[in-house]
């Protein structure tokens, strides 16, 4: 396993080029376990209801170029990444719609079944600028290195992002999702130490 | 275990399988992709080992039900009702495994080591039809 990994979920692949360490996600049904081309298994665990993938923009940057969403105003879908270990790893992530803005999303992280945070949770949100992990909308522009993050701890190796329907109901309840992303947070600073005693062996 | 639990790890049986083939041929695409592209080679060769060992962990999990005999029986008995067997299983999954084994081994210093490597996949590994684009 390699992370980090973004998934980019959109309907066509060659729509836009993803990052490196991205991989486009445009299946609309469930695929778990697919292994992406940076050597990570992930997919779609579970869906209730219908997915559909959109091709939005190539005029923003590849990663919320487009989105994958639930027709099934009373539908849900998982996504999992199998993490490497357990431990501590920085998430990130958007949710975008650069054409129908006015969306319904709720997005909850989950180790294994435990809820670790939720995300977007707001009834009737417009998503025509994007929406990052910690609820703060932004120009496009400024997504790819405004983004906030968050630091969650995993006990399982079993990471699931699920998107549903806000907590207080909406018109366009249609769970929907353009970018996830996560990396190890556990890396730790080993100085070295080269000269010791004056001496130089 | 009922019918109905056996036949649950014949479809997990197909999805692994049956999926691994095209992410191996997907990302085998994808990685001469990253070539074209120019992304380093120490990438790209990080990459290929890493999904080498993810398809041999796939490999694994249906290996681990072969070894367990109450497992072993359960997706047996849940073949039966498709008219397939444990043997047809292996049939499909050993040479999935050989080629995750060639792929890990090959050599991926070079330009054209990463491009041999990808080879190894596309002209041994057969995408499965499907009934939607993916």
């Amino acid at each position: 396993m390699a992370f980090p990994q973004g998934i980019d979920f959109r309907s066509t692949s060659a729509y836009v080029t993803d990052p490196t360490d991205h991989t486009y996600e445009i299946s609309t049904t469930a695929n778990y376990p697919r292994t992406s081309a940076q050597g990570n298994t992930v997919g779609w665990e579970t869906i209730t209801g219908t997915l559909n993938g959109r091709d939005r923009s190539t005029s923003v940057d590849a990663r919320i170029a487009g989105l994958i969403f639930n027709s099934s105003t009373t539908g849900n879908m998982t996504y999992r990444i199998d993490l490497p270990s357990s431990g501590s790893y920085l998430i990130k992530g958007a949710a975008h719609d650069a054409i129908t803005g006015v969306k319904d999303t709720k997005l909850e992280v989950s180790d294994t079944t435990t809820l670790l945070v939720t995300a977007w949770d707001q009834a009737s949100m417009v998503f025509l600028e994007p929406v990052d992990i910690t609820n703060v909308k932004m120009a496009a522009s400024s997504w790819p290195s405004g983004q906030g993050s968050r630091t969650l701890t995993w006990s399982t190796t079993i990471a699931r992002f699920k998107l549903t329907q806000p907590t207080s109901g909406g018109t366009q309840n249609f769970p929907f999702i353009s970018n996830i992303y996560i990396e190890s947070a556990g890396e730790t600073f080993i100085p070295r130490v080269l000269f010791m005693g004056g001496a130089n062996t | 275990m009922s019918a109905l639990q056996n036949f649950r790890l014949v479809i997990q049986t197909i999805q692994n399988l049956e999926n691994l083939r095209t992410d191996m041929v997907n990302n085998a695409n994808e990685h001469l992709t990253m070539l074209a592209n120019g992304v380093e080679i120490d990438k790209i060769a990080g990459f290929i080992n890493d999904c080498a060992t993810e398809y041999l962990k796939r490999i694994q999990w249906q290996q681990s039900i072969l070894d367990t005999p109450l497992r072993r029986s359960n997706l047996s008995a849940g073949l039966a009702i498709i008219g397939s067997s444990l043997a047809e299983v292996g049939a499909v999954a050993t040479p999935i495994r050989n080629r995750a084994l060639e792929l890990a081994a090959a050599p991926k210093k070079t330009a054209e080591d990463i491009t041999a490597a990808c080879n190894i996949i596309l002209t041994n590994v057969e995408k499965s039809d499907s009934v939607w684009p993916e």
